[in-house]
């Protein structure tokens, strides 16, 4: 099911048009945002709350909702690609009980990242980042060492659920 | 229109960015936070010495909470940054490059204490676009881990 939903989008801009079925809502994708035809409202909050926690759906929802300058300082809006990329990493960790994020955010250059935090959060944090183009990307961050891997993650089941294994790997050493 | 060009930008001066909360991980800002540009690494910052005070960053459009500063000095911007791009010759593999951070101020005629951080190309030290969104997005995770969090009061 995931997979086809990029096909659907790929010729929809951020004003056209969409739907594309995804682990069983229908999404719409318009002018007015992503909206959902599971009979569930979205209504945009504020971007400092609800910034953990929740219904992955409804968080996604609203960041797909946020047009461009969002954060007042020249932000793209998620594009539909992003969206559709953010939706399938919701969908492989429902198949991943393990993987849990802890933050989902509009990223400030465009798109949209899954943001895992260790036990310590300032010293190593983990992301996927869904970006503008469709790219995914998986991102590990050491700040005590100071080091960090970013590397592309292919948009399929195994690759994320291989990438919600190391991870965990990553921020439980 | 702007005020004259301030530069260089001494090595102790802090360079202000404005985040969200959920855009702070404990001591750390999340590389998400930085804009940085579709083709070439750059990152507006806010010079320390044209605002009035910090919390002047913290400026944003209405509606938008800004509620927490962090700062980098140049003199703590990444060592040299080797990232991979790929080969101009696609049939050819990625080749490594290596990128220095350089802080260059950039007033506007409404922000006086805008600046940015620009990753330059060495050996030569020019700017140019990183054609691969991994490298840019690897430039922008280094320079991230070099922002300080400045504590709530």
């Amino acid at each position: 099911m995931a997979g086809s939903a990029p096909s659907a989008f790929a010729l929809a801009g951020p004003s056209d048009q969409g739907t594309a079925p995804l682990h069983g809502y229908n999404v719409f994708l318009g002018s007015q945002g992503v909206t959902s035809t599971k009979g569930r409202s979205f209504v945009m909050v504020g971007l400092s709350q609800d910034v953990e926690g929740g219904d992955p759906y409804a968080r996604l929802l609203q960041i797909a909702r946020l047009r461009s300058d969002w954060d007042g300082r020249g932000a793209p809006e998620p594009s539909a690609i992003s969206v559709i990329r953010a939706l399938e990493v919701v969908a492989a960790m429902e198949d991943t009980p393990s993987a849990t994020f802890d933050r989902l955010i509009p990223d400030a250059n465009g798109g949209i990242g899954f943001v895992f935090l260790g036990e310590k959060p300032g010293e190593r944090y983990a992301s996927i980042d869904c970006s503008n183009s469709g790219q995914m990307m998986l991102v590990l961050v050491d700040r005590r060492k100071r080091s960090h891997v970013v590397r592309e993650l292919e948009a399929e089941r195994q690759a994320l659920s291989d990438a919600f294994a190391e991870i965990d790997a990553f921020l439980e050493t | 229109m702007s005020r004259p060009k301030d530069e260089p930008i001494p090595s102790e001066e802090r360079l202000f960015h404005a985040l969200l909360d959920s855009e702070v991980a404990g001591d750390t800002i999340l590389h998400l936070s930085l804009k940085i540009g579709d083709l070439i690494p750059r990152c507006s910052v806010w010079r320390e010495k044209y605002l009035k005070e910090p919390r002047d960053a913290l400026k944003g459009k209405p509606g938008v909470v800004y509620s927490r500063l962090s700062y980098v000095r140049p003199r703590d911007l990444p060592p040299d940054e080797e990232v991979e791009v790929p080969n101009s010759d696609q049939k050819k593999p990625n080749v490594r490059r290596s990128y220095r951070f350089i802080a260059v101020d950039d007033p506007t005629p409404s922000e006086d204490a805008h600046a940015e951080i620009r990753a330059a190309r060495l050996p030569d030290g020019a700017v140019k676009p990183v054609n691969s969104e991994v490298a840019r997005n690897a430039l922008r995770v280094a320079l991230a881990m070099r922002f300080q969090v400045v504590p709530s009061p």
